[in-house]
């Protein structure tokens, strides 16, 4: 093993049986898969089950990856399959789809959002406005950095209703930052 | 800029302001960027969101003990027989346990045969092997032979009237092993239970 080789060369090492490959692995995604997780799940003992099912899936296919997707993109597509298949179980499906809530189209005060931007309660609060949908495309996109194209295959859904979804969840919450600066909500 | 380009540019735009654009894609909203202030002001707003998501984080992962819990279920998974590949016997057990199959064919249409006075519930082999299951009504002949192998038992007894089986462990195959494999499959085995020891 290279000193720190890519994922891909780890991924293939793991599937030919070496532990300390998955383990390298573990630690380079483990935090972010599990925080993705538990952001759909909001339980930490279930998502640390479904992390454990995750790389336990990971050891057993890796000899399977075929490369035609990043590492880090097949890892967080069986995290997403297996946190869906958790919420099937609760019965707790509520996906709300695309729509997008009728709002003024006219443009947002952008030197109030940055403002707002960087007040982490705002943030916080803003995101938690969201529908599940479009807080976790909002998610991918600027916690973990994932392109629409990423994110897209890790859904299961179409790379043009990704960006729509980002759109509109963007247009949301500049419009909830605005907001909460206009009204002085405090941080 | 018509409607339809501008509606294109800001949906790009959360994937230029965290860095994944690559391309033609990047360089138009770029472009587009630098020629609208309303635009440069929405990226502005995006970075500072992303920025302030990120140093934000402090989820709590399982982390080391994850790492321990995976590792275990590793060598718990390593010493487990493997599903789908032939426990080591010194008999050729395909073999074995095809004639168990065919055994208990016959044995089931001599039961038929004889009709219904002699429908008891007892097995052909005496009732005296270490476990009796039943199969379900639409388990296939290759579902049950899977599983046969797989946990190295063959039948030895059975069908009863009511479609109960005996099964035995093969040579160097532990009942308590087999046991927890056929238990693993309630979808194909209906009932299974150990002889009293």
């Amino acid at each position: 093993m290279t000193k720190d080789p890519d994922s891909a060369a780890l991924l293939r090492l793991a599937g030919q049986g070496d532990r300390a490959a998955l383990s390298a692995l573990y630690q380079r995604y483990e935090r972010p898969v599990y925080r993705f997780i538990l952001s759909k799940l909001n339980d930490p003992h279930e998502a640390a089950d479904i992390l454990q099912d995750v790389f336990m899936d990971v050891w057993r296919s890796a000899s399977r990856f075929e490369g035609r997707s990043k590492v880090q993109t097949w890892i967080f597509g069986i995290a997403w399959r297996k946190t869906i298949d958790a919420h099937r179980k609760r019965g707790r499906m509520a996906t709300t789809g695309d729509e997008m809530p009728d709002i003024e189209d006219d443009n947002v005060n952008t030197e109030a959002c940055v403002l707002a931007g960087q007040e982490a309660a705002h943030v916080h609060y803003c995101l938690g406005e969201l529908s599940e949908d479009h807080r976790t495309a909002v998610r991918l996109a600027f916690l973990e950095d994932m392109s629409y194209r990423a994110i897209a295959e890790i859904l299961e859904a179409a790379e043009g209703t990704i960006k729509t979804r980002v759109f509109h969840a963007k247009k949301l919450l500049l419009r909830c930052l605005q907001g909460r600066v206009q009204r002085g909500a405090g941080a | 800029m018509t409607d339809q380009d501008r509606r294109e540019i800001e949906e790009l735009l959360p994937f230029l302001a965290n860095g994944t654009l690559e391309g033609a894609e990047k360089t138009r909203v770029e472009q587009a960027v630098a020629a609208d202030a309303n635009l440069a002001g929405e990226l502005a707003a995006l970075i500072a969101i992303r920025a302030t998501m990120q140093a934000e984080e402090d989820t709590q992962s399982p982390g080391e003990l994850g790492h321990a819990r995976l590792m275990r279920a590793l060598d718990k998974e390593a010493s487990a027989p493997i599903k789908g590949a032939a426990p080591k016997h010194s008999r050729p057990i395909f073999w074995q346990i095809a004639a168990g199959l065919l055994c208990a064919a016959l044995l089931g249409q001599a039961v038929w045969n004889a009709g219904p006075d002699d429908g008891d519930y007892t097995l052909a082999s005496g009732g005296e092997a270490p476990l009796t299951v039943t199969f379900a009504p639409d388990a296939t002949e290759g579902q049950i032979r899977a599983i046969l192998l797989e946990a190295g038992v063959e039948i030895v007894g059975g069908p009863s009237a009511l479609g109960l089986y005996e099964l035995s462990p093969l040579e160097d195959v532990e009942l308590d092993d087999a046991t927890a494999i056929l238990e693993e499959y309630q979808e194909i085995l209906e009932s299974i239970e150990r002889a009293e020891e």
